[in-house]
C-alpha cells in the first residue's frame, strides 16, 4: 500500500491598480501600482471561506491522530505579506500548524514569479533565498524540498534547485514526460538532478477540480470512497498536490469539501494508509529511474506547459520587460539604497499578472476568466494596465538613478 | 419583403442587411419580391424581383446624394430647434416638416402605396409571408398582411429610442414601432440587448421575440492601402470613426477622446468618416480642442471605399450611445483592425477580441486608444485574434436562421387563423 503525500499551495498575488497614462502617482510606488483595497477584499474573503476553516480542520486532524496525519505547504512571500497587512490571525493559524511538527514547508520563489525562466539565474536564486529566509523567520522552517511557481519544472530548473541544496523537487506527473511510468514512485532528474515527486493528477484533480462537479459519474465524492481509491493505488506514494484554495474557494463550503477534509484522515488511517510529508517521501523511497524533462512542464491547463503565462505576444512582451528590468533595478538599488524598488519589482513579477493576459480559449469563458479579480477580465485591457505600470516603473527607476547621480555629482 | 433602402442607396446597416439577407435567402430557395421606394436609378439584383414604389415626390429629390436625406434618420438638430418652438401651430409645423420637406408625409404615402402594391401582386401570385424592416415599413406590412391574410415578420434594427440617444423620441414613430411589433407574428432583432428593450419599452412578449446577430461578407475586407494615398505620413497612427454623425453614434465622445490622445501621442491622427447633422458642431469642437490639423472629416464614405479606411487605420472606435448591433465592428475586425466599442452595443455580446468602454467615459476611451497605439504587440495580438473571430459571422447563417423563423411564423399564423 502506498503512503500518501498531501501538499497544498497557498498564494495570493498583489493585484494591480487601474493605472492609465493619465494616472497620477500615489503616496508610494506600492500604493500607485497595487490595489490594496481589492487585495484586502480577496484576502479577507479567502480567509473566511478557506484558510481559517481549513487550518482548523487540519489542526484537529493532527491532534486527533497523535501526529500521524501530516501535510506539506508552500506559502508564497506575497501571501505572508498580505496576511500581515490584512489578517494576522491567518498567519497565526499557520504558525500554530507549524508548531505541531507535522507540517513541512516547501521552498519556492518569494513572489510566485517566473524568474526560473530568465536567462540570468541570479534573480531566481535571490527570490528562492528570500523565500527560505521568510520561512525560517515566520515558521522556523528549513525547507529541503523545492517547488517552482505553478510546478514549472525542467532539467535546467532541477539542476539549479539541486545546486541550491534542495534534495527534491515537485513536478507534474504528466504522460508526456513519464511515458509508461507511474507517478506513484520517486524518480530522479537527468544527470545528477534532484529527486522528483510527481503529482498524481488524476487523484489530485478528483478533489481539486471534480469534487463538486455534478456531471462527474463519481459525484458525490466521499472520504470513504476516496480513501479506498488511495489504498488501492499502485506504487510507493500517492502525491496529492493542489491549491489550498480548493477548500472553500474553488469548492464552496456548501459542497461538503470541509467534511471531506475532516473525514479523509480518519478514513485513510482506518485503511492503514500512512501520511508522509514531501521531504519524508523523498528520503524514504529511492529513485527508480531518471526522467528527462527538456522543456518546461507545469501543472496548468491541458497543455501542461508555460502557455498559460507565456502563450501570446502580450504575455511574452511583458515577460521580456520584467526580465530586462533586473539589471536596471539592481543598479538603482545599489546606487540609491532604496529597497522599495526591489520590493515593487518582485511584486510585479508575480505570475498571476501574466496569467490575466491569457487569450488562449479565453473567448470560451474558461478557468482563466474564472480566476481573474478584475471586473471585465479582458486580457487586452489587463495588458494595457500591466504594461502601463511596467513602463511607469521603468521610468521611475531610471529617474531615481539619475537623481542620485546628480546628487553625487553635486557633492563631488 | 418590404424595405426602405438598398445598396447603393444607403445610409446604414439596414441596406447592408437587406442586401445580404435577400441574396442568401434566395440561395437557400426562398423566393422574394423586394418592395422599396423608387430611386433615381433603378435597383436591380439577379436573385430577386425589386419592386420600386413610384412615389412622385420622391422623384423630385431622388438623386443619389439627396436620397440619403430620406433615410430613416431625420435631422436631429433641426428637430431640436423646432421643438423649442413656442406656439402649437409652430409645433405642428415642426412635426410635419422636420427636415425641411414633408418627411412624415412621404413615409405615410410610401406605406399606403406599398401596401396596395403588395395586395395587387398577392392577388396575381399569392405570398406566404411578409417581412418588414424597421418602423418605416411597419404600416405597409401591417396593412398588407391584414388584407392578404398572411403572417408578418418584422425585424427591428433599431428603435426610436436608440436613434435619438433617448432624447426627444418622436411619439408618432414610437407609436408605429409599438403597434407594428404588437401586430407582428414574430419580432426579430439583432441582439439580446435589443430584445430586452423591446420587451421593456414596447411590451413585446418574450415568446414572440427572436434574436439573430448580423454578419459580414468578409471578402472585401482583405484590401491593402497606403496611408500616403489618404494624405497621412507613413509613420502616423490612425484612429478611425466610421458611422453617422448623429447623437446615437456618439461622435462627440470620439472627438473629445481624440484631443486627449493627441496630447500624449504626437503621431496620432484621426479620421471621421460619415455624414450627419452633428458635423458643424464636431468641426467646431475640433478647432476648440486644438486638433483641427490632426483630424480629417471625410463625409460619407461609399460602401466600396470603406475597406480602404480600415486598411490604413491602426484602430477603429465606435462610441455609440445606443448601438443595436454595430456591423462596422465586425468589418473592422475582419480587416484586422483592432476595435474599441461601447458597452451599450449588440455586437459586444458576441465578440471577445476587442476592447469595450462606456461611451461617456472619455478618459478611459482615450487611455485605451493610447494603449493600442503605443503598444505594437497589443495591436498585433488583437488584430490576429479579431480577424478569424469576426469572419465566423456569415450572412449565410443569418439567412438560415431567418428562414427557420419564417417557418415558425407560418406555423403561428396558421394557429391564429
Amino acid at each position: 500500500m502506498p503512503s500518501v503525500c498531501l501538499y497544498f499551495h497557498v498564494h495570493q498575488p498583489f493585484r494591480l491598480n487601474k493605472f492609465r497614462v493619465f494616472s497620477k502617482r500615489g503616496p508610494s510606488l506600492h500604493a500607485t501600482y497595487f490595489n490594496d483595497e481589492l487585495n484586502r477584499h480577496y484576502f479577507k474573503k479567502a480567509s473566511r471561506q478557506c484558510y481559517l476553516n481549513a487550518n482548523n480542520v487540519l489542526l484537529n486532524a493532527i491532534t486527533e491522530s497523535n501526529g500521524e496525519f501530516k501535510v506539506s505547504f508552500s506559502i508564497t512571500g506575497t501571501f505572508v505579506e498580505q496576511a500581515k497587512r490584512f489578517a494576522p490571525e491567518v498567519l497565526d493559524s499557520f504558525k500554530a500548524l507549524a508548531e505541531t511538527g507535522c507540517v513541512e514547508f516547501v521552498a519556492e520563489t518569494y513572489s510566485h514569479s517566473l524568474a526560473s525562466l530568465y536567462k540570468d539565474p541570479s534573480e531566481f536564486r535571490e527570490q528562492v533565498r528570500l523565500h527560505s529566509a521568510m520561512l525560517r523567520e515566520e515558521f522556523g522552517a528549513r525547507p529541503s524540498v523545492f517547488r517552482n511557481t505553478e510546478v514549472i519544472y525542467s532539467n535546467d530548473i532541477g539542476r539549479e534547485a539541486a545546486s541550491m541544496g534542495f534534495s527534491a523537487v515537485l513536478a507534474e506527473g504528466f504522460e508526456s514526460v513519464l511515458d509508461w511510468r507511474s507517478p506513484n514512485y520517486v524518480y530522479r532528474g537527468r544527470a545528477g538532478g534532484p529527486k522528483l515527486l510527481f503529482r498524481n493528477y488524476k487523484l489530485s484533480d478528483d478533489v481539486g477540480y471534480r469534487f463538486s462537479a455534478r456531471w462527474w459519474s463519481e459525484w458525490p465524492l466521499t472520504a470513504d470512497k476516496y480513501a479506498s481509491w488511495l489504498a488501492a493505488a499502485d506504487g510507493h506514494t500517492v502525491n496529492l498536490f493542489m491549491d489550498y484554495e480548493t477548500f472553500g474557494e474553488h469548492h464552496w463550503p456548501g459542497s461538503g469539501i470541509f467534511a471531506f477534509l475532516e473525514h479523509l484522515p480518519r478514513e485513510a488511517r482506518k485503511r492503514n494508509l500512512e501520511f508522509l510529508t514531501v521531504g519524508e517521501t523523498a528520503s524514504r523511497y529511492s529513485a527508480l529511474d531518471e526522467v528527462d524533462v527538456p522543456f518546461a512542464l507545469s501543472w496548468a491547463d491541458i497543455e501542461r506547459d508555460t502557455s498559460a503565462w507565456l502563450g501570446n505576444k502580450l504575455q511574452r512582451a511583458c515577460f521580456a520587460e520584467l526580465e530586462s528590468l533586473k539589471p536596471l533595478v539592481d543598479s538603482a538599488v545599489k546606487a540609491t539604497g532604496e529597497t522599495e524598488l526591489l520590493e515593487v519589482y518582485r511584486m510585479l513579477q508575480t505570475s498571476d499578472h501574466l496569467y490575466y493576459l491569457c487569450t488562449k480559449s479565453w473567448a470560451d469563458g474558461d478557468v482563466h476568466k474564472h480566476f481573474s479579480p478584475y471586473k471585465e477580465a479582458n486580457p487586452y485591457e489587463n495588458f494595457i494596465n500591466y504594461m502601463n505600470i511596467l513602463q511607469d516603473f521603468k521610468e521611475e527607476v531610471r529617474k531615481r538613478v539619475e537623481e542620485r547621480a546628480v546628487k553625487v555629482g553635486g557633492l563631488v | 419583403m418590404i424595405g426602405w433602402e438598398f445598396p447603393p442607396f444607403m445610409s446604414g446597416g439596414l441596406a447592408t442587411h437587406c442586401f445580404y439577407l435577400t441574396r442568401e435567402l434566395a440561395a437557400q430557395g426562398v423566393e422574394i419580391d423586394f418592395f422599396m421606394p423608387k430611386t433615381k436609378e433603378p435597383v436591380s439584383v439577379p436573385w430577386m424581383r425589386v419592386i420600386q414604389v413610384d412615389y412622385s415626390s420622391f422623384n423630385e429629390f431622388g438623386t443619389k446624394a439627396e436620397f440619403r436625406e430620406f433615410g430613416p434618420y431625420y435631422s436631429f438638430c433641426k428637430k431640436q430647434a423646432r421643438q423649442g418652438s413656442k406656439t402649437p401651430a409652430e409645433k405642428d409645423e415642426a412635426r410635419a416638416d422636420p427636415v425641411g420637406f414633408d418627411f412624415f408625409g412621404a413615409v405615410r404615402k410610401y406605406n399606403c402605396l406599398c401596401a396596395q402594391l403588395v395586395e395587387l401582386y398577392n392577388s396575381r401570385e399569392p405570398y406566404d409571408l411578409i417581412h418588414c424592416h424597421d418602423w418605416i415599413t411597419f404600416q405597409a406590412g401591417t396593412e398588407a398582411s391584414r388584407a392578404c391574410r398572411i403572417p408578418m415578420v418584422v425585424t427591428v434594427h433599431s428603435t426610436e429610442y436608440d436613434r435619438t440617444g433617448n432624447l426627444w423620441p418622436f411619439d408618432w414613430i414610437l407609436g408605429i414601432e409599438r403597434s407594428g411589433t404588437a401586430v407582428a407574428d414574430l419580432v426579430l432583432t439583432v441582439s439580446n440587448r435589443m430584445a430586452g428593450q423591446l420587451e421593456k419599452r414596447f411590451g413585446v412578449p418574450k415568446e414572440k421575440l427572436r434574436v439573430f446577430y448580423n454578419a459580414i461578407d468578409a471578402a472585401p475586407f482583405d484590401r491593402k492601402a497606403r496611408r500616403e494615398e489618404f494624405g497621412f505620413s507613413a509613420d502616423s497612427k490612425i484612429v478611425l470613426y466610421n458611422a453617422r454623425l448623429s447623437i446615437q453614434k456618439g461622435p462627440e465622445f470620439f472627438v473629445r477622446a481624440a484631443a486627449k490622445v493627441a496630447e500624449k501621442e504626437p503621431k496620432a491622427r484621426f479620421i471621421v468618416s460619415g455624414s450627419g447633422d452633428l458635423l458643424p458642431r464636431l468641426t467646431e469642437m475640433a478647432v476648440e480642442l486644438g486638433i483641427a490639423d490632426k483630424i480629417k472629416f471625410l463625409g460619407f464614405t461609399p460602401f466600396e471605399e470603406v475597406p480602404l479606411l480600415y486598411a490604413i487605420s491602426d484602430l477603429y472606435v465606435l462610441p455609440s450611445v445606443s448601438e443595436p448591433f454595430g456591423i462596422t465592428v465586425l468589418e473592422a475586425m475582419a480587416s484586422g483592425t483592432p476595435v474599441i466599442v461601447s458597452k451599450t452595443s449588440g455586437v459586444s455580446e458576441i465578440v471577445k477580441h476587442c476592447l469595450t468602454v462606456d461611451f461617456w467615459d472619455v478618459d478611459e476611451m482615450a487611455a485605451k486608444m493610447i494603449g493600442v497605439l503605443r503598444y505594437a504587440v497589443l495591436h498585433d495580438e488583437m488584430a490576429s485574434n479579431a480577424k478569424p473571430e469576426a469572419r465566423r459571422f456569415s450572412w449565410d447563417q443569418v439567412a438560415s436562421e431567418t428562414k427557420w423563423f419564417y417557418g415558425e411564423a407560418l406555423a403561428r399564423g396558421v394557429a391564429h387563423a
